[in-house]
């Protein structure tokens, strides 16, 4: 899956609707990332629209092989190595934390990020 | 029919939201990255997001403050308030040891495993404690 992230670029079409890819989703070949650049909307948003346009993955979609979670652990260790095990702030990062941290508790909190974000 | 301890108003909401937001900067600022997992930690996370909102934020259920037992994802029940103190202390336990167990071992290749386990093991023991009455998961991902 990882792989698949990488060669996206080249399958995403400008034209492509939003319930195309939201299939797109559902199969495992765009990650949420693909789908906010080619709307061009934030990534916050994204799980919010998969969801109205009921797109889920089954579980063999879900599960990863055994090369494909080694080259995943592989990505994590080399980003918190390039960081030096510290965090690194970003205000995107933590609004779209408390977007996705309030949407479990059943809240909305799109508006808000909207404004915070002065987008 | 809505639970009015987790029914927020629109005034409510916009504090959680700011509540949040101080507290993950300083988060993602580093400014909590040497702290122990302990009760006491996780307490002060719950403090910090429902201050301003409940009247019991820090507090966890126990013998002496809350209810018996929780829902949670619709059908579910929580532990009795009386399990809460016990099975707190023992779940950040476990987080402690495992972090300290670690220290200084940050090069190895299964380190981000363990840590993602550990963080996942940790959440979903959370969820099933039940240890606030308002809820469970903004006060466990910052922890």
């Amino acid at each position: 899956m990882a792989l698949v992230h990488d060669i996206t670029n080249d399958l995403i079409d400008k034209s492509m609707t939003p319930e195309v890819l939201a299939d797109l989703y559902a199969q495992g070949i765009l990650e949420i990332q693909d789908i906010a650049k080619a709307l061009s909307i934030e990534v916050f948003e994204v799980p919010f629209l998969l969801e109205k346009l009921g797109a889920t993955r089954p579980l063999h979609v879900i599960l990863m092989s055994s090369d494909e979670i080694a080259a995943k652990l592989a990505k994590i260790q080399s980003d918190r190595l390039a960081r030096n095990g510290t965090p690194v702030y970003s205000k995107e990062a933590v609004v779209r934390d408390i977007v996705s941290s309030q949407r479990l508790e059943g809240l909305d909190a799109r508006e808000w990020a909207r404004k915070e974000l002065k987008l | 029919v809505n639970d009015p301890t987790r029914t927020y108003s629109k005034q409510e909401v916009e504090t959680l939201n700011e509540n949040q937001l101080v507290l993950l900067t300083e988060i993602y600022q580093g400014n909590w990255s040497e702290r122990d997992a302990n009760v006491r930690l996780l307490c002060q996370i719950h403090k910090r997001i429902f201050t301003g909102v409940r009247g019991f934020a820090g507090l966890h259920r126990s013998p002496h403050f809350g209810s018996d037992r929780v829902n949670f994802y619709g059908s579910l029940r929580s532990p009795h308030k009386d399990e809460v103190p016990f099975g707190l202390q023992k779940i950040l336990e476990k987080v402690q040891t495992c972090l300290l167990e670690w220290k200084g071992q940050e090069d190895q290749s299964n380190y981000d495993l363990v840590c993602i386990q550990l963080a996942l093991k940790t959440h979903a023991d959370l969820i099933g404690l039940q240890p606030f009455e308002d809820g469970i998961n903004a006060p466990a991902e910052p922890l």
